[in-house]
């Protein structure tokens, strides 16, 4: 238990001064450019996006976020999945200033609580890209190599209650990514 | 005439299969993928086809408005016109809804599979012994359909169960005493995707050939036909799309008014109508 409230306390305490800018996704199961075009539609249509660039030959998108947006990545995956097809990466795209990030530390990033995995112990300056390693996030096998690097089930659940019960954020979702 | 569009056939399925790179979107059946979420589209399909017994082309038009209630589940509401009577006459509705249940997905390919039903009415007069439940016949069709997608190629498989009923029209409208009331149906289908050869723009026109291969049994009559119908797709600003295929019989034992002829449709997608 105290080894738990340690963890929590280690968790929530990390410094919170970065921002995200930009993602890059891309798509699979599809060729098509009609079928392209139906994501793209898609990811336009979601509130924190200001802006989408294609590359239609890769199934990749570029995105960029509205200023001070709550983004929701999850909300961006659904965008993918309700056009029909699936998120096969996604990498976010955020600014940090003396950020410090370590296995298993949360940041509060555009509104949600990222988690890292497999990072080490660093101070974060400027423009860094992460990559979002939670399920649907990323082929199956690929996420699979991810799962020794961290025993907190929340990289399972994807939500703090795993890692932090009875916490008052239990509910709360948190991305596990990695740098 | 007919020999001479045979082998045409034949050697356009030949050549698409060899090719083996094609897109998803067939003309003679759905492939086992959706159309967007909340997003609805516009079809008018018509078929131009030539009476074996009298030289008359039977015209059916057929208006369909379809949407993605999610991202498993489609439905689509049809109406099915023709001019067998004489005038062009309003001869029933249908509806068709398709489930998507499996997605093994990566990029630039796919393994889905989806289940599939239809209901239509008919008030035609029943001539043949083909059943054809979208056009012809009042009944209900269920299924499924396999869709791989390889990069450019796409080859689907759809079977299908089909019961007819007694259309509502007249006398002449009744299933004949005797005659099958229950099909097995199956269409192997390929498509590649010709053009563009390298995506820059949805602007870009794309161009698909396919091949499909039609099959139907009547097993309460021991009655069999098959179908080749090449096709041509047109696909303008990634959101509209033109049809051109010609269905040929290759071999059957049972009685077809019409069974070869010409395919034009045209669809339109409102991309996420619903949203925002």
């Amino acid at each position: 238990m105290k080894k738990i409230i340690f963890v929590c306390i280690l968790l929530w305490s990390t410094p919170s001064i970065a921002q995200i800018r930009s993602a890059t996704l891309v798509a699979s199961g599809l060729t098509c450019s009609m079928c392209s075009k139906a994501i793209f539609k898609a990811l336009e249509a979601v509130p924190s996006v200001k802006a989408v660039d294609v590359d239609i030959e890769r199934s990749s998108y570029a995105i960029a976020f509205k200023d001070g947006a709550t983004i929701s990545l999850d909300e961006i995956k659904a965008a993918v999945e309700n056009a029909g097809f699936f998120v096969a990466s996604l990498q976010v795209t955020a600014s940090f200033t003396q950020t410090k990030v370590a296995n298993d530390t949360h940041l509060e990033l555009g509104g949600s609580v990222f988690h890292f995995v497999n990072v080490p112990e660093q101070v974060v300056n400027g423009e860094k890209t992460i990559t979002v390693i939670d399920k649907d996030f990323l082929p199956a096998k690929d996420r699979k190599k991810y799962t020794k690097h961290t025993k907190l089930t929340c990289f399972e659940t994807g939500h703090a209650a795993a890692c932090c019960p009875g916490g008052a954020d239990a509910q709360k979702r948190i991305y596990h990514v990695t740098i | 005439m007919l020999r001479y569009r045979g082998l045409l056939s034949t050697a356009l399925l030949l050549l698409t299969a060899y090719a083996g790179r094609t897109q998803e979107l067939f003309v003679y059946s759905e492939p086992a993928s959706n159309m967007p979420a909340r997003s609805t589209g516009l079809r008018l399909t018509n078929w131009m086809m030539d009476e074996t017994e009298a030289s008359k082309v039977n015209y059916h038009m057929i208006p369909e408005l379809m949407w993605g209630v999610n991202k498993r589940l489609m439905i689509h509401a049809e109406g099915f016109i023709s001019n067998r009577n004489g005038t062009l006459a309003a001869e029933g509705v249908g509806a068709y809804a398709k489930y998507r249940f499996l997605s093994h997905d990566d990029i630039y390919r796919h393994f889905r599979a989806a289940a599939f039903a239809r209901v239509a009415t008919n008030n035609a007069d029943i001539h043949q012994q083909t059943i054809q439940v979208n056009g012809h016949n009042t009944g209900y069709q269920a299924g499924v359909v396999a869709t791989q997608l390889l990069h450019k190629t796409a080859l689907s498989v759809t079977a299908y169960y089909e019961q007819a009923f007694d259309n509502f029209g007249g006398k002449e409208s009744k299933l004949p005493a005797g005659m099958a009331d229950k099909a097995v149906n199956y269409i192997l289908s390929a498509g590649r995707l010709m053009l563009p050869t390298k995506y820059k723009s949805y602007k870009q026109t794309n161009m698909n050939l396919m091949a499909e291969l039609i099959g139907q049994s009547l097993p309460q009559a021991g009655l069999h036909s098959v179908d080749i119908a090449p096709s041509i797709q047109f696909i303008f600003m990634s959101q509209a799309r033109l049809d051109i295929g010609y269905r040929q019989q290759l071999y059957s034992n049972m009685t077809r008014t019409a069974p070869n002829g010409l395919l034009i449709r045209v669809e339109y997608l409102l991309f996420s109508l619903g949203k925002k």
